[in-house]
């Protein structure tokens, strides 16, 4: 018997590896990925010109596969960044048959994007967020970008191939996102006669989605060595008359503990 | 005939020189004046235009520096001290308004303002929250 499978691309028994191998989720990961393939395809044109905000809607060092929470990284992990994580439990696909079962997670997706002030700073970027939004609905509708190659698998190959290289073992659905901005802390103004929930707020740009994958769940396998309890051989014979030894069709069923 | 507060703004001030003078003043304080060459705030090249305020005031630190009080700015009289408009300038269509805080190791720390006080009539007293937030560690 061999124990080992894997679960979408994740190996389990998780393998030993060195002191410093990241234990990443690789569905996370390839999500990652991807969606910051999409951003930067559909954004960087514009945030090139867009100075001085960042120019590259997601950097390559910009990318988390864990949930920020309440931690606030203006600094040590300056936006833009792109954060996905799984939220909430995973669980068995009601759909899952006697001979693939398949796990359904929802994964939140967070990315941050530069500080706006607000009034007199958000004319020129209020319909950014919305624009990656909608890259990200078109993006796992198509499953695939021209130019999007992900480890072996060449660029244009489809999203659910390029998790493990069977389409059969991974898909995903964008849920939709929200459109809205980050504070560390309420912004409010000290100007004299203005009021305490202020005129002037400097706020992070922000979308806040979900994804939901599916991935196959990789049982543990029978080895023909190990397993094997019995083996029926019989023959058919295709001629009737005379005995031709040649001329027989052998089959053999095996079976497995 | 000025008041007893007029009358008294100028020494005050000159007191608080003093105390620049005699070292106990270890940080300065800087309007900043962002201007933005795209005709919005934090669009397009900008340049700064910093003011500071003196005779240095006191600044005392909260939250592990997120958070300052800086008192001792001496209000407007006939040849020195300040007005609100000039410590809390008029919000620009293209400019942004942010507070500079040099440390005495020549550091450069950036605040907004989210209060101030103008009751006293020795002095203004501002509340200054950090623009960079490197917490946690």
């Amino acid at each position: 018997m061999d124990d080992a499978s894997s679960i979408g691309a994740q190996a389990v028994p998780l393998a030993a590896g060195t002191l410093a191998d990241p234990t990443d989720d690789p569905t996370a990961t390839i999500l990652l990925a991807y969606c910051r393939h999409w951003l930067r395809y559909a954004l960087n044109d514009r945030l090139a010109v867009q100075v001085p905000l960042a120019a590259d809607a997601v950097p390559e060092d910009r990318v988390f596969g864990w949930n920020p929470e309440g931690t606030w990284v203006r600094d040590e992990v300056a936006p833009p960044a792109l954060y996905i994580w799984q939220d909430g439990r995973s669980k068995m696909s009601p759909m899952c048959t006697m001979v693939r079962s398949y796990i359904e997670r929802t994964w939140s997706l967070l990315w941050v994007f530069g500080e706006v002030q607000i009034p007199n700073g958000m004319a020129a970027r209020a319909g950014l967020v919305n624009a990656a939004d909608a890259a990200l609905h078109r993006a796992f509708f198509e499953l695939s970008h021209s130019t999007f190659s992900y480890e072996t698998h060449p660029a244009g190959s489809s999203l659910r191939i390029c998790l493990t290289g069977d389409p059969d073992d991974f898909n995903a659905e964008y849920l939709g996102g929200e459109v809205g901005m980050l504070s560390p802390i309420p912004g409010r103004s000290g100007r004299a006669g203005d009021s305490g929930d202020g005129r002037i707020q400097r706020s992070f740009l922000a979308l806040k989605g979900a994804v939901i994958t599916m991935e196959r769940v990789g049982l543990a396998t029978q080895t023909i060595e190990d397993d094997e309890l019995a083996d029926t051989t019989f023959d058919i014979r295709a001629n009737t008359e005379t005995l031709d030894p040649a001329d027989l069709a052998d089959f053999m069923s095996r079976s497995l503990t | 005939m000025g008041t007893v507060v007029d009358d008294n703004l100028p020494t005050l001030n000159d007191g608080r020189q003093l105390l620049v003078d005699f070292g106990l003043r270890k940080y300065r304080v800087f309007v900043r004046v962002r201007t933005y060459a795209g005709g919005e705030v934090r669009l397009g090249t900008y340049a700064d235009v910093d003011t500071e305020i003196t005779p240095r005031p006191k600044v005392v630190e909260f939250m592990n520096s997120t958070e300052l009080r800086v008192s001792g700015i001496t209000p407007d009289f006939t040849v020195g001290g300040y007005t609100l408009a000039d410590i809390n300038p008029t919000a620009l269509v293209d400019a942004e308004v942010f507070y500079v805080v040099r440390n005495a190791d020549g550091s450069d720390s950036i605040y907004e303002l989210y209060d101030l006080d103008s009751s006293g009539v020795f002095g203004i007293e501002l509340r200054l929250r950090a623009l960079d937030r490197p917490l946690p560690r």
